[in-house]
């Protein structure tokens, strides 16, 4: 059974934020607007965090983060929701049941991490937006949680036709599978089956250069980071 | 070990046991209202008794 | 059937506890209206909340929960005071309690539907809220949550029309001059209660099984409802201290409620020989020592995380006393122990007046704690932390319903106490304690 998995290297990354914004198109991400965006309302499945500058002059470091679903093995999420709307299947991606969420948000407080967003209004897709919405990915109504899917639905594709050429899905179709990854020009994030001891991201997720965040809560997150030449 | 966490994990499952509960609850209630209505009423043959329900 | 022969001296007190059943003055009308017109601005803002969706209201990321979650902490906070008085007390024979208790577990009753309906009120898809139902589990601390305020709400509505029952059936036997409508509703409600001792025998039964049940749900409630923040692991918040401090603060704000019921009662109808000065010493005695156990759980926690130092907890530690949420946090401990404490050890020795004003700053100032215990640690959750973009204003419509909900709860006080005794009659009668006694006499 696979067990899906992400790496990206910090070292690499240079904070374009192009990662942000192909999510957003590929997800069918509402729009939110100046003002709602003010209010903390916009919806940003992948986010690039900064942190602080550090260092001294001429030596100054900055370092982006791009953060996503971590997509835990023993999700805080997961354990608070009261009817089971969100859920990990069995090959370890998080999802969330748009049809039975209730909106009680209790899965936003508890996530460490931050990566659930909430549906504060009925989505809108504005002029060129609305052409621009995927039809493989459900737009979300009002009420609900959402958050990010490891582009579950690309997933599922490839697998199709992995099964009708009677092969197995190879690492290289996996790599740059999500969106996230497909986009950054910097080639500094990885998508596999941290299963697979040969693939990419289980290499990577092994390497002396690999953490994860918030590691001491243990929630086992399956999205790991490199950092440190 | 399995089922005792499939008991509170698994969706449906919780629902019914507190309907249960809650049920329960107002079905013992509803005995104890009667009981206590009841007080002093043991000597009347229980066919001879009509009309408000409690009583 | 057998009724209670009542001495002269009771008698004028039974005349005086009857008597508002039996006229409506102008002054309740006023009240009624007031509070029914703030209860419709409430209920219409939340027709547009629900229209729209909860943006109407100030929540956004990483704040997603205020006001709403607040209102239905402290409602079902209020409301355990009323079972302290009618059932803990009970159970230990403070007989003192006793013209109170009706009036306590009233604040009970009509506060828990309101602590209940915040949390509706907040659910993104309400129309989906029976899934709870359907699709529970008890992993999530919410489902033990609805349960146990389902319990609560259910129990405390069935021990308080137990307490009620004799004096029902004396509203159906003496009241003759009310309007039918009125006399229907007593000879209903009294379920045909005969007066009979053995009636009374297992009623006190009943109502000390229940004392004890209601005890013990009133601790597994409340801390219920602190387990939904304290088993997150959102620093703050996850603490083992949660629990027991959320308990010890409702009984607190509660008990100031009961001070402030009792105060206006006595003026209104006149029950200065009811509930009487040694009942207001009473109180003031029990919230001296909840202030001071408010108090103690205060300091013990911050200082634990002061000490500590660890840096996400020290980010909701200054928002509280430093940051944004000093303000509120300062006047949460003026208003719950630095004012009202002095205030309680001395001029509320001498003066109601004083007992009410400490009793209406400490609700106000718990209506704050709670406050402060949800929003800081939100704006500064894990990890987000870093960005310190979290802020909240509560908007008009959440502003609204809160009003509302106030309303609604001294609305259906107020219309309680208009139809129904709100001291318990047949527990001042002597005759009643002789039948209770006769048992363990022969």
């Amino acid at each position: 059974m696979a067990r899906w998995g992400m790496v990206i290297d910090l070292d690499e990354c240079t904070g374009c934020r192009s990662c942000t914004a192909a999510c957003r198109a590929e997800n069918s991400v509402p729009f939110a607007g100046p003002d709602q965006a003010e209010l903390g309302r916009a919806i940003f499945w992948q986010e690039v965090l900064e942190r602080e500058i550090h260092g001294s002059y001429p030596f100054l470091e900055r370092q982006y983060v791009p953060r996503l679903c971590m997509h835990c093995d023993d999700p805080p999420c997961v354990k608070v929701c009261p009817v089971e709307a969100t859920y990990k299947n069995d090959e370890g991606v998080v999802l969330v049941d748009y049809g039975r969420c209730i909106g009680c948000r209790l899965c936003a407080t508890a996530c460490p991490y931050g990566v659930r967003y909430f549906n504060w209004y009925p989505p809108e897709f504005p002029d060129t937006l609305e052409r621009a919405v995927n039809p493989d990915v459900p737009t979300r109504p009002v009420g609900v949680i959402e958050k990010c899917t490891f582009c579950i639905h690309r997933l599922e594709e490839v697998k199709a036709r992995a099964e009708e050429e009677g092969r197995e899905v190879t690492d290289a179709e996996l790599v740059l599978l999500t969106a996230c990854n497909q986009a950054c020009p910097a080639s500094a994030r990885y998508f596999g089956d941290l299963e697979d001891p040969q693939s990419t991201v289980a290499r990577l997720s092994r390497s002396p250069r690999a953490f994860v965040l918030l590691e001491d809560l243990g929630t086992e997150p399956r999205v790991f980071y490199l950092k440190g030449e | 070990m399995e089922t005792i966490s499939a008991v509170f994990t698994t969706p449906g499952i919780g629902g019914i046991i507190a309907t249960v509960v809650l049920t329960g609850a107002a079905a013992v209630y509803v005995g104890l209202i009667r009981w206590v209505l009841q007080g002093g009423r043991e000597e009347q043959p229980p066919y001879e008794r009509m009309g408000w329900p409690f009583e | 059937m057998l009724r209670p022969e009542i001495t002269q001296t009771q008698s004028e007190d039974e005349a005086l506890l009857l008597a508002p059943l039996t006229r409506t003055s102008r002054g309740f009308m006023l009240l009624v209206g007031l509070l029914a017109t703030v209860a419709l601005v409430g209920i219409f803002a939340y027709i547009r909340q629900l229209s729209r969706g909860l943006g109407v209201s100030g929540m956004n990321r990483p704040v997603y929960w205020g006001v709403y979650i607040v209102n239905f902490v402290f409602f079902i906070g209020l409301a355990h005071s009323g079972t302290f008085i009618s059932a803990i007390l009970r159970l230990v024979g403070a007989g003192w309690r006793t013209p109170l208790a009706r009036a306590a577990e009233a604040i009970t009753v009509f506060s828990v539907p309101f602590g209940a309906g915040s949390i509706l009120i907040d659910l993104g898809r309400i129309d989906r809220m029976f899934n709870v139902f359907f699709y529970g589990r008890y992993a999530s601390a919410l489902l033990w949550d609805v349960t146990s305020v389902s319990l609560y709400l259910l129990s405390s509505i069935v021990f308080f029309y137990f307490a009620l029952l004799p004096d029902l059936a004396h509203a159906r036997d003496q009241l003759t001059e009310v309007p039918q409508w009125q006399h229907e509703m007593y000879r209903i409600l009294a379920l045909g209660w005969r007066d009979h001792p053995e009636q009374y025998r297992r009623l006190e039964k009943v109502l000390d099984g229940m004392a004890v049940f209601m005890t013990l749900l009133v601790v597994t409630v409340h801390t219920v409802v602190a387990f939904v923040f304290s088993m997150t692991l959102q620093p703050v918040w996850h603490t083992a201290v949660l629990g027991p401090f959320f308990l010890v603060g409702a009984v607190f704000s509660g008990s100031g409620a009961v001070v402030i019921a009792m105060a206006i009662l006595r003026r209104v109808f006149r029950l200065e020989n009811i509930l009487t000065w040694k009942h207001f010493d009473y109180m003031r005695q029990l919230l001296i020592a909840l202030s001071l156990t408010w108090m103690y759980f205060m300091i013990t926690e911050h200082l634990t995380i002061f000490y500590g130092r660890e840096i996400p907890e020290m980010q909701v530690f200054f928002q509280r006393f430093t940051g944004a949420y000093a303000p509120l946090f300062w006047a949460m401990l003026a208003l719950c122990f630095l004012v009202p404490f002095p205030i309680l050890l001395t001029v509320g020795k001498r003066s109601i007046g004083w007992m009410v004003v400490a009793g209406l700053m400490i609700n106000v100032g718990m209506w704050l704690e709670r406050y402060i215990v949800v929003l800081p640690t939100l704006t500064r959750p894990h990890l987000l932390n870093e960005l310190a973009i979290g802020t909240y204003t509560p908007t008009w419509t959440e502003l609204s319903i809160t009003a509302a909900s106030f309303a609604g709860l001294i609305l259906l006080y107020a219309l309680f106490t208009r139809f129904f005794p709100i001291v318990p009659i047949w527990e001042r009668s002597e005759e009643v304690e002789a039948y209770l006694h006769e048992e363990e006499g022969e």
